[in-house]
């Protein structure tokens, strides 16, 4: 299988920024949040997220994660993957303000299934939804609220996204 | 077992539609067991205690046999899956109206029910019923058998509490003979590779039991030195009047585990009791409530492991089914 790297470590960085910007942008004045990293993908974007947060804009932003293992909707045609990172929101989720985020988002059903296991714990008075790839394919009325890059590649491709918050040099996006 | 065969496990290596024993399970079954059970308990104490993964299905608890906290546990790791219980019991049924297990379980399943959870007097009568009935059946205690969820909630705690149990010295106290959760432990622990001591008294705990690989030993105090873990098994009030069985004062003095005998043990061993316990008997009371003791712990892993437990079979049997669909689509 071929690979193709489509974004690097520097521009992933300066999507992750873009993101952050964008994010802040749209906050109300004095409006605080906490961000939701969903597993597994989106728990590194999540803490990358968050020192971009505190360097750029000098906020300390609380960070949780979220595994919809046991809310997934095909429980009984596919075996559940190993839970590397379990639910643990260590904030109040309700009336809290949640920015959700994936590395990848594709038919939708994973934010659906996060959202359920959400409100199953509480009740946000919003929550928005960032993508570091939007690569299409949706099958539920779900679209990202902030998005680094959309792709259009065929479904039978897969997107590889390597975050590491400690090596952000090896940061990148590749299609295969 | 070490936590990183826990951390490694697979849940698709699960390929059981019942759960009968521990003697039939493999190390990797129960690892996938504990790293699943890990992964429920991580989700108590949430403001919504439910989890959807059982919702629209039905477990029945058939209780032949009484029992309190087996029974809740089940009942409470089925409704926090989302599941809908029914309760049976041996004397509120239409068993004692001469109906076979066979014929209830039928009945049962004929109402739709997707799960059988059984305890029953006689041994072997789970795996009677799984081959009778086409969905999973949880052995909830079957005579002098298993009781194979407590043998698991056993050992879940064990690891927890000790990590690895390799090599570890575990002595279980008391009536051995009869007792099923002895059994499950004693597989369960040898899968583990702990060094299983049994001490009770002669007639409840026979020499022949050696040949299940533990070693039997009628002086308690060779029994418990240096032990890690000690189990006690609950005095069976009803074995009393047997010849086998000596009065409770004597068992008490013989074998309770008091003060003296606590110090015998390692210093950071752990007290472990299946309940219900006679305080006063098998154990003193304040040992019972002492830091070493974790027998709370039990109780609150008793659900987390039942919930893995009943979330494996219940998944594995779904995609079974799923699997023989699609065959029967493409033959059709």
């Amino acid at each position: 299988m071929s690979k193709t790297t489509i974004l690097d470590s520097a521009k992933v960085l300066k999507l992750v920024n873009h993101i952050a910007e964008a994010f802040i942008n749209s906050l109300s004045q004095g409006e605080n949040f906490s961000l939701v990293g969903l597993a597994n993908g989106g728990v590194s974007l999540a803490e990358i997220l968050k020192r971009v947060f505190a360097e750029r804009f000098a906020l300390d932003v609380p960070v949780g994660t979220i595994d919809i293992s046991f809310y997934r909707d095909d429980f009984s045609t596919r075996p559940v993957g190993k839970i590397k990172h379990p639910t643990d929101l260590p904030f109040n989720i309700d009336g809290n303000r949640l920015l959700l985020v994936d590395d990848v988002v594709e038919s939708g059903r994973t934010v659906r299934a996060a959202l359920t296991e959400i409100f199953d714990q509480g009740r946000p008075e919003w929550v928005r939804f960032a993508t570091l790839i939007d690569r299409g394919n949706r099958i539920l009325p779900i679209q990202p609220d902030f998005v680094g890059k959309t792709i259009d590649i065929p479904k039978t491709k897969q997107v590889r996204v390597s975050l590491d918050l400690q090596n952000q040099n090896c940061n990148s996006v590749s299609v295969y | 077992m070490d936590t990183e065969v826990i951390e490694n496990s697979v849940e698709s290596t699960w390929n059981h539609r019942d759960l009968l024993g521990i003697e039939e399970l493999s190390v990797a079954d129960l690892a996938v067991v504990f790293s699943v059970a890990k992964s429920f308990k991580k989700t108590f104490g949430r403001r919504v205690k439910k989890l959807p993964p059982l919702r629209g299905k039905t477990v029945a608890n058939l209780f032949m046999e009484p029992s309190t906290r087996t029974r809740v546990a089940f009942e409470m790791a089925a409704k926090r899956l989302s599941a809908d219980t029914i309760g049976v019991s041996g004397d509120s049924s239409s068993l004692t109206k001469g109906e076979s297990l066979t014929d209830t379980a039928r009945n049962i399943q004929a109402l739709d029910v997707d799960l059988i959870v059984l305890r029953h007097s006689s041994a072997g009568a789970a795996h009677f019923l799984s081959q009778r009935v086409d969905i999973p059946v949880i052995n909830a205690g079957d005579g002098a058998h298993e009781h194979p969820t407590q043998g698991l909630l056993d050992t879940f705690t064990m690891f927890e509490q000790k990590g690895s149990l390799q090599g570890k010295k575990v002595t279980i106290l008391g009536d051995i003979l009869f007792s099923r959760v002895a059994r499950s432990n004693i597989w369960a622990l040898q899968k583990l590779g702990a060094l299983v001591t049994v001490a009770g008294p002669s007639t409840l705990v026979p020499t022949r039991l050696e040949s299940l690989g533990v070693t039997v030993k009628h002086d308690l105090r060779q029994a418990l030195d240096g032990a890690e873990v000690v189990m006690l098994l609950r005095i069976q009030h009803e074995r009393q009047n047997t010849a086998l069985f000596p009065s409770i004062g004597e068992y008490c003095a013989m074998f309770g585990l008091n003060k003296t005998r606590a110090e015998w043990i390692d210093p950071n061993a752990l007290i472990m009791h299946p309940g219900p316990i006679n305080r006063g008997v098998e154990i003193d009371s304040d040992l019972a409530d002492s830091h070493r003791s974790v027998i709370l712990d039990q109780v609150t892993n008793g659900i987390a492991v039942r919930m893995a437990v009943l979330y494996l079979c219940s998944r594995y049997h779904d995609q079974q089914r799923v699997k023989a669909l699609s065959k029967e689509g493409e033959n059709g």
